[in-house]
C-alpha cells in the first residue's frame, strides 16, 4: 500500500508539471481487455454534465462510465422539492449500481458528491473496487454538511437559501468559487449549474460502518487549496490506510484538468 | 418568497433553460476514433418504455459506443433506478422534460432520438419542445400519438379498461403495475418474445410499476418545426399489434417517414441487439 501511495503521488506531480502538453500524449487509453467501470458523481450545483470531458475520452478508450445526476439538479432540476435529502442522494447513487448491476466499480465523488459516495460505500461495498474522493467533502457518521462547516458559513448559506427560495435551494455561486476562471468554461458552468437543494446539507449522514467501509480509498486534493475541503484533507491525511494525492488543478478539476483526472482514476 | 415548482410543472426558468448560445461541451474536445468508421459520429438518445429503465438498452449501448457514437439513456422519473422518486403526480409531461433536459444540459444537437413502445409518446412530446436539437425521430415498435392523444387512447377500449382495473386493484389508483393482467413471466416470454432464461431473470428483477399518467396524459404536438423533423418507424413483425400495423402503413406512405421492419419480437433491443443497432445506424447515416 505504501508503494502505491508513493507511485500515485509521483504521478500527480508529473501531471502537474507537464500541464496541458500532457493531454495529447495521455489519450492512449487502456490495453484491450482492461475495461473498467467508473461511476462519476458530481458535487453541489453541478450535474452529470460536468463530467463530459472525463467521461467521453474514457468511453472512447473502451471503459464503461456512468454519470448519474442527483435528484433536483441539472437535467433533474424539474424534480426539485424541499423533500430532497442526502438520503435521496444516496439512494440515487445506490440504485444506479443495482439496476445496472455494476461491480468492481471505481467510484469518484467530487466535492459534495463525496457525501453520497461515503453512503454508497457503506451500503454496497461489494460492488465497489475503489473510492476516489476528488477534492470532496467527507462527513463523519451522524454529521451533516452544515455540521462540517464553520457555524457562520453554514448560517450564511441558510440565510441565502431563505432569501433566494424560502429555504428550499441554495443559489449557484460564481464559477470562480469552483476555481474556474477561463471565460468559456465559466460560461459553461454558469449556463448549467442549478440551485442546490438545501436539505441535503441539513441531513445527517447515517453509516453502519466506518468511513470507507474497508475499501481502498484515494483522496485527491487540488492545489492551491480549496477552502471548504481544507479540514477534510486533514482527516484524509490521518487515514494511513488511504492514498493521498495532490493535483495542480481548480476545485472543478474535471472541467479544468480533465486529462489529469483521467490519468489518476484510470490507473486505479 | 419565490414559488418553486413541484413535480409536473415546467422547469425553473433560470436553471433548466440554459441559453442555446453556450456551446461548450466535450464533443469538440475528445479524440475521434470514429473517423475510421466511415460514418459521421452521431448522438443517440434512447428512451426506454414504461416499466423499464436505462437498463433496457444494456445490449445496444456498447454496440453503438464501440463504433464511436455518443449515447445517452435517461431513465424516466419513477422507473428503474429512479423508482424511489415515483409519485402520483408524475405523468407524460415529467417524462418529456426528463429527456428535453438531457438534450439541453448535455448540449446535444442533431440527435437521433429513439423511443420504444410507449415512449413513442415521450419522443413525440420531446420533438414538440426541442425540435431544433433533433435530427431524426425513430419510433421502434412504438406508439405515434397525434396532438391530444394519449397512449391509452391508442389501445382498444377493452384493453384500456383492463389496464385501468389493474391500476385500481394493484396500483393504489396511480401506478400501472404491468403491461397486462397475466404475471410478468408470461408477459416477458410470451408477449414480448424474450425467451433466454438469463434475459428473463434480468428483466423480472428490474421491471417496476409505472405512474399511470405516462399512459393517460395527452401528448402536446402543435409545434410546426417539430412536424418537419425527419422520422422513421421500425416495426417488429412478430409482435401482433393492429395499432402498430397502422403506424407502419402510415410510415410507408408518409413523405417525412422512412420505414423498416424486422422479423423480431417486440423486445428486439433485448433479443436482437445487433440487428437493432445496424438498423439504427443505417437510418442515421
Amino acid at each position: 500500500m505504501h508503494g502505491r501511495r508513493t507511485f500515485l503521488a509521483a504521478t500527480a506531480a508529473a501531471i502537474a508539471s507537464l500541464g496541458t502538453a500532457h493531454c495529447a500524449a495521455g489519450r492512449a487509453g487502456p490495453a484491450p481487455g482492461k475495461t473498467k467501470t467508473f461511476v462519476l458523481l458530481h458535487g453541489a450545483w453541478h450535474g452529470g454534465w460536468c463530467w463530459s470531458r472525463v467521461a467521453e475520452p474514457l468511453r472512447a478508450a473502451g471503459h464503461r462510465v456512468y454519470t448519474p445526476t442527483q435528484t433536483g439538479l441539472g437535467e433533474r432540476s424539474h424534480l426539485i422539492s424541499k423533500n430532497i435529502t442526502l438520503d435521496v442522494f444516496v439512494q440515487d447513487l445506490v440504485n444506479v449500481f443495482e439496476w445496472e448491476d455494476l461491480n468492481d466499480v471505481i467510484l469518484v465523488g467530487h466535492s459534495f458528491g463525496g457525501t453520497a459516495s461515503t453512503g454508497a460505500a457503506d451500503r454496497i461495498p461489494r460492488r465497489i473496487r475503489h473510492v476516489v474522493y476528488l477534492d470532496s467533502l467527507i462527513l463523519q457518521p451522524g454529521q451533516s454538511a452544515f455540521d462540517a462547516m464553520p457555524a457562520d458559513v453554514a448560517e450564511a448559506r441558510r440565510k441565502l437559501a431563505q432569501e433566494f427560495s424560502g429555504g428550499v435551494l441554495m443559489p449557484v455561486p460564481d464559477a470562480k468559487a469552483f476555481g474556474i476562471t477561463d471565460p468559456a468554461d465559466a460560461a459553461w458552468l454558469k449556463a448549467k449549474c442549478t440551485p442546490h437543494p438545501l436539505q441535503t446539507y441539513e441531513t445527517r449522514l447515517t453509516l453502519k460502518n466506518p468511513i470507507g467501509n474497508g475499501l481502498p480509498v484515494t483522496y485527491v486534493a487540488v492545489k492551491p487549496d480549496y477552502g471548504p475541503t481544507v479540514a477534510v484533507r486533514q482527516y484524509a491525511k490521518t487515514r494511513k490506510d488511504w492514498n493521498y494525492v495532490e493535483l495542480q488543478a481548480a476545485h472543478d478539476a474535471m472541467v479544468d484538468q480533465p486529462q489529469a483526472v483521467i490519468d489518476i482514476i484510470s490507473r486505479l | 418568497m419565490r414559488p418553486w415548482p413541484r413535480v409536473g410543472n415546467p422547469p425553473v426558468e433560470t436553471c433548466s433553460e440554459p441559453p442555446d448560445t453556450v456551446q461548450v461541451s466535450s464533443v469538440g474536445m475528445m479524440s475521434t476514433p470514429l473517423a475510421a468508421q466511415g460514418m459521421k459520429p452521431r448522438v443517440f438518445v434512447l428512451v426506454h418504455p414504461a416499466w423499464h429503465g436505462a437498463w433496457f438498452w444494456k445490449k445496444v449501448v456498447p454496440l453503438l459506443r464501440q463504433k464511436g457514437h455518443l449515447v445517452f439513456t435517461p431513465t424516466l422519473t419513477g422507473l428503474g433506478e429512479r423508482s424511489h422518486l415515483a409519485r402520483a403526480e408524475i405523468g407524460l409531461d415529467v417524462h418529456v422534460t426528463d429527456v428535453v433536459n438531457v438534450l439541453k444540459y448535455d448540449d446535444l444537437r442533431d440527435v437521433v432520438l429513439v423511443g420504444h413502445s410507449s415512449s413513442g409518446a415521450v419522443i413525440t412530446g420531446v420533438a414538440d419542445r426541442s425540435p431544433e436539437r433533433i435530427g431524426l425521430l425513430v419510433y421502434l415498435d412504438a406508439f405515434v400519438p397525434e396532438h391530444g392523444q394519449s397512449v391509452f387512447d391508442l389501445v382498444t377500449p377493452e384493453r384500456r379498461e383492463a389496464l385501468e382495473t389493474l391500476v385500481k386493484t394493484e396500483g393504489s389508483g396511480w401506478l400501472l403495475p404491468r403491461f397486462a393482467p397475466p404475471p410478468w413471466e408470461t408477459i416477458v416470454s410470451k408477449m414480448w418474445g424474450v425467451t433466454d432464461d438469463n434475459d428473463v431473470r434480468w428483466m423480472l428483477e428490474r421491471l417496476t410499476p409505472t405512474p399511470v399518467g405516462h399512459f393517460r396524459d395527452p401528448v402536446h404536438r402543435t409545434n410546426p418545426a417539430a412536424e418537419r423533423v425527419p422520422r422513421a418507424y421500425i416495426r417488429c413483425r412478430q409482435f401482433p399489434n393492429p395499432r402498430f400495423n397502422q403506424h407502419a402503413e402510415m410510415a410507408q406512405r408518409g413523405a417525412l417517414w422512412r420505414y423498416r421492419e424486422m422479423a423480431a419480437p417486440h423486445h428486439a433491443a433485448v433479443t436482437m441487439p445487433d440487428n437493432v443497432t445496424d438498423l439504427l445506424l443505417q437510418l442515421a447515416s
